[in-house]
């Protein structure tokens, strides 16, 4: 016996029904949550770009820099200073001269990072 | 015109066809997500070449631009999948166009298919003392 014959309008309506307007809601339901997740890894990943470019060009101090970029910019992607977070592993101290640092940003469950070098 | 059947075709076809539009949806957003994380290092890679090439031989060349690009990239991703690097300098000014493979976090649950990301960066070399363009 064939589990649904294509041809046959036997069946109950109701069970039919909840089923395939179940089915495309549940997969419906995947988007916003991927849409909002890569709005926010964009946004996390522009501020870590800017971040690693203020600190390869300015010799002022790492912390204050990367804190200038995100205030300066946060609101304008939509993502909420008090959400994001920073942290800077460098191989040596982060405000010497030709330091490697390594920016990392992080908000709720996105990070990204770059490596920019000290002037 | 008969009007009996099923409705379980029409049922499966829409969902198996919002399923495919969510996953296109799925691969453009992580393709944008990679595109500007190599954006980044683009920039931070031949800025860094710029400043390594002044601070050593005072002048923006070729070579020097290209050798201290693979220095940057080396130590800072070495697990870039580097598939194309052209760099063109033109006097103190450069432009690099660069096209990495990154792997779709969602499609390599299916397959070991990863897609290429180019980006273009530019970087000119200004005079330190003065800001003048050199």
């Amino acid at each position: 016996m064939r589990l649904w014959n294509i041809n046959s309008s036997s069946g109950n309506v109701a069970i039919e029904i909840l089923l395939w307007s179940l089915i495309p809601v549940l997969i419906l339901s995947y988007l916003p949550s991927f849409v909002g997740t890569t709005q926010h890894q964009l946004a996390v990943e522009s501020i870590a770009r800017h971040a690693g470019r203020a600190l390869a060009i300015s010799d002022a101090p790492a912390e204050q820099l990367v804190s200038e970029v995100i205030v300066d910019i946060a609101d304008d992607l939509g993502i909420g200073r008090n959400d994001l977070n920073f942290s800077l592993s460098c191989n040596v101290r982060c405000d010497e001269p030709r330091a490697w640092v390594e920016i990392t940003i992080t908000s709720k469950r996105v990070s990204a990072s770059q490596t920019a070098v000290r002037p | 015109m008969s009007e009996s059947g099923s409705i379980h075709p029409y049922g499966l076809g829409f969902s198996a066809l919002l399923a495919v539009a969510i996953l296109v949806v799925s691969v453009a957003g992580s393709a944008l997500v990679a595109n500007q994380r190599l954006q980044g290092i683009a920039d931070l890679a031949l800025g860094f070449a710029h400043q390594e090439s002044w601070n050593q031989i005072e002048e923006i060349n070729d070579q020097e631009i290209r050798e201290q690009l693979n220095h940057y990239l080396r130590i800072a991703h070495p697990d870039l999948k580097l598939n194309k690097l052209q760099l063109q300098v033109s006097g103190y000014e450069s432009r690099l166009v660069m096209c990495a493979g990154f792997t779709m976090p969602f499609v390599t649950q299916f397959s070991d298919a990863e897609i290429t990301s180019c980006v273009e960066s530019k970087a000119a070399t200004f005079d330190p003392r003065d800001g003048s363009r050199l």
